[in-house]
């Protein structure tokens, strides 16, 4: 594909709560799921992301914009990530499920491995916490699990 | 780091329910530590983070990403000790001490004889073999090999060799991966030993069937092995110095096809001018040697394996002829002398190279390739140090514990059930 940023058009995306951004072509083509739309002819009208909302793809679109940005070095990139992945919790959770359903690969490892680095070393309660699961194990299986690997829990 | 995590954890709603490939991302990134905790987070991630799949996409993981290799090294053998050499500094699992493993004090001596996808092999005098995972800390006490009987006792002079014991001969080992069947094999060498008993001996080790067995066609040199062979690309190779015919040293790496379980001469080395002195590993997973040279030390790799072309000088590393003032072993001054000896151990993150220098110790140096620098690390090493990936592998050929643990308690669950299903007032309390 030749998508340099002088040639590129604007696409219009339209997020769940119907607010309309406007994308150059080639930053928006991130997405791998907006790429196959172009590639198909399919994007003249506004593109429905049913599953975004506008906060989070105004989000999303500005990590595609620095990366979409040729002249940015790797260390600039890196940088720049670290500070855009500093949020809450919840701006987290909604930016993996926008990277996961636009398939944005770079995205999506940058979120997980920031939520990894979050959870490392935290306790398996405060893991049910984060991520609203329900303890099914009795209280003797719990144990058992502990028990295998004390020295994990030090 | 703490602190931001901290509160961005405890300030928000949780997370609603993540996909489950999501969530096995986000897991496959962790350290074995948190994932060992995790597995009491809940029945499926306990299932999860047992499975053999799982086990096998976090080793690859590791290898796959560049900034997070979850590489280790052990500096020390009694007690074991470990060292992450790219923590921050306030990282608690930095430096990691072991208890004496199996509780087997050795009388003689015990070494490290190879490393594999985070298994670990050692022997203790000799007799006992072991396979450890240190970052889950599962050790297996492999099975007497068959050619134990035939070994004198440790200590004791040997028939036909003078003022020599069974320590003093090389016994070799090697430890490797063979992929052709997903199993994990030990090569045990006995080196010539009595006027009865003159040609090498070797029996290999297989995991899944926990046992040993004879191997026959030895290679010849196999008695001029030194050390452990070198693990990589399905094969175990070691570096043979001898002399030909016309009074030159040279230089052979013999292998070992674990599939096939052949020795072969079919990997070369670079055509060099100084043969003297090599130190042969692997490096950022290509076979790697060192020459040193009259004023500098080089390192070069095989970029592509049993590809003589892709031989290719890494670096080369200026050495000084002599101190150039009091003050060498300085943090910030450190220079390598001509007479040192060197090893490379592995790349670490931005292009830097670990490796040894033998003063008195083992001093432990971080050397950055870009910018010909050394930093000396707060370590120092008392064997030749072994490097590791962290993984989730099992040393054990029935990785059991796990898999019989919900079996047992699926039985237990059934007998509730059917106990509730025949007297329902009894309720699930029984």
């Amino acid at each position: 594909m030749s998508l340099s940023p002088s040639t590129s058009k604007m696409l219009s995306l339209k997020s769940s709560d119907g607010k309309v951004l406007e994308v150059e072509e080639h930053v928006a083509v991130l997405c791998e799921t907006i790429k196959s739309l172009v590639e198909d002819g399919c994007a003249d009208s506004p593109i429905p992301l049913a599953n975004v909302d506008g906060a989070t793809l105004g989000n999303v679109m500005e990590w595609c914009k620095k990366h979409a940005d040729q002249k940015a070095s790797a260390d600039d990139l890196e940088d720049w990530d670290a500070e855009f992945v500093e949020r809450d919790q919840g701006e987290l959770y909604h930016l993996i499920m926008a990277a996961n359903y636009l398939n944005i690969k770079g995205l999506l490892d940058l979120i997980c491995q920031k939520v990894a680095d979050m959870i490392k070393g935290k306790h398996p309660e405060k893991i049910r916490e984060i991520f609203n699961i329900e303890n099914d194990f009795t209280p003797e299986q719990q144990e058992q699990i502990r028990k295998d690997n004390s020295w994990a829990f030090e | 780091m703490e602190s931001v995590s901290k509160n961005q954890i405890e300030g928000a709603m949780p997370m609603p329910t993540l996909p489950h490939d999501i969530i096995v991302d986000i897991l496959l990134r962790l350290p074995v530590k948190s994932l060992l905790r995790f597995k009491c987070v809940c029945e499926l991630w306990d299932c999860l983070i047992s499975s053999t799949q799982f086990v096998k996409m976090h080793l690859n993981q590791a290898t796959r990403d560049v900034n997070n290799k979850r590489q280790r090294c052990l500096v020390s053998i009694d007690p074991p000790q470990s060292v992450d050499f790219e923590a921050d500094g306030d990282d608690d699992d930095a430096t990691v001490m072991f208890d004496n493993l199996l509780g087997i004090y050795p009388k003689h001596e015990r070494m490290f004889v190879g490393s594999a996808n985070g298994l670990v092999c050692l022997v203790i005098d000799v007799f006992y073999i072991i396979l450890w995972n240190p970052s889950t800390r599962e050790v297996n006490l492999l099975p007497k090999p068959k050619y134990l009987k035939k070994l004198p006792k440790p200590g004791k002079e040997l028939d036909g060799f003078y003022g020599l014991c069974l320590d003093d001969l090389d016994l070799n080992f090697g430890l490797g991966y063979d992929s052709s069947i997903d199993d994990y094999k030990v090569l045990r060498l006995i080196p010539p030993f009595s006027r009865r008993f003159v040609k090498t001996k070797a029996e290999i080790f297989t995991l899944k069937t926990n046992s040993w067995r004879k191997i026959r066609n030895i290679h010849p040199s196999a008695c001029l092995f030194n050390g452990a062979g070198t693990f990589s690309n399905g094969s175990l190779h070691w570096l043979v110095n001898h002399v030909t015919d016309e009074d030159q040293l040279k230089s052979t790496i013999i292998s070992f096809d674990l599939a096939t379980e052949k020795f072969q001469e079919v990997v070369p080395l670079p055509d060099h001018d100084d043969s003297s002195s090599k130190d042969f590993r692997v490096l950022g997973g290509c076979l790697s040697v060192l020459y040193q040279c009259a004023n500098s030390f080089e390192v070069w790799v095989m970029k592509e394996y049993g590809v003589k072309t892709s031989w290719t000088k890494l670096v080369t590393i200026p050495c000084e002829k002599a101190p150039p003032s009091p003050g060498i072993l300085d943090d910030d001054r450190f220079f390598l002398l001509y007479d040192d000896s060197l090893q490379p151990l592995c790349f670490s993150k931005n292009d830097k190279v670990l490796m040894t220098v033998s003063r008195f110790d083992l001093v432990m140096v971080m050397y950055d390739l870009k910018k010909d620098t050394f930093r000396r690390l707060p370590t120092y090493a008392h064997n030749d140090p072994v490097i590791y990936v962290e993984s989730l592998i099992s040393p054990n050929s029935n990785d059991g514990t796990a898999r019989q643990r919900r079996r047992q308690w699926k039985r237990q669950k059934m007998n509730r059930e059917e106990r509730y299903f025949m007297n329902p007032q009894s309720g699930w309390e029984l």
